[in-house]
């Protein structure tokens, strides 16, 4: 009895090994009938000093956020099948056409809308990040704050602004099953690291008008899309 | 196979193979980052910043001067395809004052490398590197160029920014065109009776209307007439309606004024680029990718160069200048430089010209080049005699076109509540109202530019303070002798070629390949894979 009970032990504790071992595969393609649309942002490990987003850069700049307006006015999944170099390219049934003006420096998740699904596979997200009206001026970011180059004792402030649009296309991350959602229902976020956006630029070479559209670029290239499945 | 045969399959080779090289290189990176989660991010550099991508070699590798001999551009691959005439082993480095002005006028791209998430490098990666070369015989100037721009792609990135390779050839000695050639009649305008038809019923043409750009089917069977078109005194080569007329001191072409069949019916994409910058269609540098990159228009700005011939300009600076008033307003202080090289030899130059210099060469008289060019309304076509009642005067008025040339401040002026649909624009554009021209916002359609716009002869082309009137090819006889003017309207760049082209001038390799894709007269949507 003790042996059977024993061995029933093991085989169960075999079965739960198995199960972990052997998780459910995460959905193979993003094909829905409808799209969740939400807009993140990882501040990584940017310190919060008196309201600011304080990080250091690649080239070593210690930069302070105090604000970080950034637009988004087209949010649009591209199908795998779809010709990159296809005149006359069709808007998919998936865009969304918003004027969404976001402050980054607050770090966080907004849904920012809705809309249908093809019945294509999708592999990318297309962004535009146009202009969109804050204070009365059509802008497309505006980044306030300070850097301090490497080795320098002064903090330099900028309060920089960006009129002319970005549009970037970053593939899909893998994506996840989500129960909350119904079947075909999908939530697609797209996830920024605005710590990581000023990397690579040497801040006192740059306008104010370069400044912010490198930024706003980087932030763009840079940029995750995770991406959930309902069943 | 026929020569366009072969250069059109190395050209798609070409670029299957790098598409091919980044897929094998994003599977791989892909396993190795299933084997190890730490791989460390391989982050692309920053346009211009010198870090020197390793890339395949092309561009330029010597000491940064442009214009030696180098010959690792793309470009030359195809030399003899597109000039069976010409080995490589003929050309040397350009000497005298012709050939040395297009060696001098070129882009350094010394060190530029640039990135984006529709970039196909030739290592897989989202980073290429732009190159121009160029070499000369005895005849002609041949720049190489694999057609990438100087900066982070910005067109939408729904197409792709591969490299394309070209090699365009300008004679270093313009020649006139035959006096005996066969000319089609400037002034008659087969076609634009029913691009106006089809336009009211907003159907996709198969054919561009006007004899004024040359276009042939593949198979030959139909064209727009004759090669040349003659206004009764001077005898010109026509452009194509849609393809490359000029090198851009890039490499990368410049193309005619005319969009294909699709979106605009042979239209410029101006229209709604500069309505709604967002729409990113082409960029604010005039540029966008297609079979190969090419530039609608000229910005000054975007293809400045500083004292090593270096970009002097970001995207970002050159894009917020390009406002069209302020670029046709009278009121040049500095000569612009020379932006390209047209087929017949004859230089693009920017929007201010010298019509005259004093003893020591110093300007005297600077002008703005205003294109000689005036909207006039696909309207005006309207005929109540005709066959197709769609182009009679009461149904072209009951169709979006009703507010032709309607003063406007926004587009709603024009498009009342549906303008997502709408296909007017409210433009600005040189107008001509009682005998003078203006430039002035108006409601227009960006559809079959040729038939839109009327070219205006004016008696004293410096009849007006501050500017000079060009020719129907957008040219001028100046101080310096004859040169084409890049220009905020209709029609931006050269509209035929003044002088006998070099056989670019109807090549059309690029456009088979744009219709190959689903471009001109495709039916729209859909396509193959990437």
């Amino acid at each position: 009895m003790i042996t059977a009970r024993l061995l029933l032990g093991v085989v169960l504790v075999l079965v739960a090994c198995d199960t972990e071992l052997e998780p459910e595969p995460p959905p193979d393609s993003l094909v829905a009938t409808r799209v969740h649309y939400a807009l993140a942002t990882d501040w990584e490990d940017a310190e919060q000093v008196d309201g600011a987003r304080v990080f250091t850069t690649d080239l070593g700049y210690t930069v302070g956020l105090t604000s970080w307006w950034q637009s988004t006015t087209n949010l649009e999944l591209v199908a795998c099948t779809e010709d990159f170099r296809h005149y006359g390219h069709v808007h998919d049934v998936s865009q969304l056409e918003l004027q969404v003006i976001e402050e980054l420096v607050a770090g966080e998740t907004a849904v920012v809308g809705e809309a249908d699904g093809g019945d294509q596979p999708y592999c990318g997200l297309y962004q535009i990040m146009g202009t969109v009206p804050l204070d009365g001026v059509e802008i497309t970011s505006r980044l306030t704050g300070w850097y301090r180059a490497p080795g320098a004792a002064e903090a330099v402030r900028f309060d920089a602004v960006d009129t002319v649009p970005v549009s970037v296309l970053p593939n899909l991350a893998v994506g996840v099953w989500d129960d909350t959602l119904d079947v075909d229902e999908a939530h697609v976020e797209l996830v920024r690291y605005p710590a990581r956006a000023l990397d690579g630029l040497v801040l006192e070479a740059l306008s104010d008008l370069d400044l912010a559209f490198s930024a706003s670029q980087a932030l763009g290239w840079d940029a995750e899309v995770h991406w959930a499945l309902g069943r | 196979m026929s020569r366009d045969q072969r250069i059109s399959k190395r050209i798609a080779e070409r670029s299957h193979t790098l598409k091919w090289r980044a897929w094998i290189v994003v599977i791989g990176l892909a396993a190795l980052a299933c084997a190890d989660d730490s791989a460390a991010d391989d982050e692309v550099g920053e346009t211009g910043d010198g870090d020197g991508d390793a890339g395949d070699g092309d561009g330029d590798t010597g000491d940064g001067d442009t214009g030696e001999l180098v010959g690792e551009c793309s470009g030359w691959d195809l030399l003899s395809d597109f000039y069976p005439d010409v080995s490589f082993a003929d050309l040397t480095s350009c000497n005298g004052e012709h050939a040395e002005a297009i060696g001098d006028s070129l882009m350094n791209f010394d060190g530029l490398t640039i990135t984006g998430d529709s970039v196909v490098g030739e290592d897989g990666s989202n980073t290429a590197t732009p190159c121009v070369e160029v070499l000369c015989d005895d005849d002609y100037a041949y720049i190489a160029s694999n057609a990438l721009p100087h900066y982070n792609p910005q067109a939408a990135p729904i197409f792709d920014t591969v490299d394309t390779p070209i090699v365009h050839r300008i004679p270093l000695v313009p020649a006139a065109v035959s006096s005996d050639v066969s000319a089609d009649d400037w002034y008659d305008a087969p076609g634009c009776e029913s691009a106006l038809g089809m336009a009211v019923v907003n159907m996709t043409p198969t054919m561009p209307p006007s004899t004024h750009c040359w276009y042939e089917t593949e198979d030959g069977t139909a064209n727009t007439g004759e090669y040349h078109v003659t206004d009764g005194e001077e005898v010109v080569h026509k452009v194509m309606c849609y393809g490359q007329t000029a090198s851009l001191i890039t490499g990368i072409p410049a193309f005619a004024p005319c969009e294909e069949a699709r979106p605009d019916p042979y239209g410029s994409p101006l229209f709604s680029a500069y309505e709604d910058p967002d729409t990113l269609f082409v960029d604010y540098c005039g540029t966008h990718p297609a079979a190969i990159t090419h530039n609608h228009w000229l910005n000054e700005v975007c293809l400045a160069q500083d004292a090593d011939n270096k970009p002097a300009n970001s995207y970002a600076t050159g894009a917020v200048s390009f406002v069209i008033e302020d670029l046709d307003a009278a009121d040049c202080t500095a000569e612009s430089d020379t932006l390209g090289w047209v087929y017949d030899g004859h230089p693009l130059q920017g929007g201010c010209v010298c019509m005259a210099r004093d003893g020591d060469g110093e300007c005297t008289d600077l002008r703005r080049a205003r294109s000689g060019y005036v909207y006039a309304g696909l309207s005006r076509w309207a005929n109540d005699a005709s066959a197709d009642a769609n182009i009679h005067a009461d149904s072209v008025a009951a169709s979006h076109l009703g507010v032709e040339l309607a003063s406007c401040t926004t587009r709603d002026d024009c498009c009342d509540a549906n303008t997502m649909n709408c296909r007017m624009y409210c433009h600005p554009l040189l107008i001509e109202d009682a005998g003078a021209v203006t430039l002035e916002q108006r409601c227009v359609t960006p559809d079959y530019s040729w038939c839109g716009h009327e070219f205006v002869e004016h008696t004293d082309v410096l009849e007006d303070a501050g500017y000079v009137y060009l020719d129907r090819c957008n040219g001028v006889e100046t101080a310096d002798g004859y040169l084409y003017a890049g220009t905020p309207t209709f029609p931006y760049v050269n509209g035929c070629y003044k002088d006998a082209p070099s056989e670019m001038a109807i090549d059309d390799t690029y456009t088979r390949l744009d219709m190959d894709m689903g471009g001109m007269g495709g039916m729209g949507g859909g396509g193959g894979p990437p």
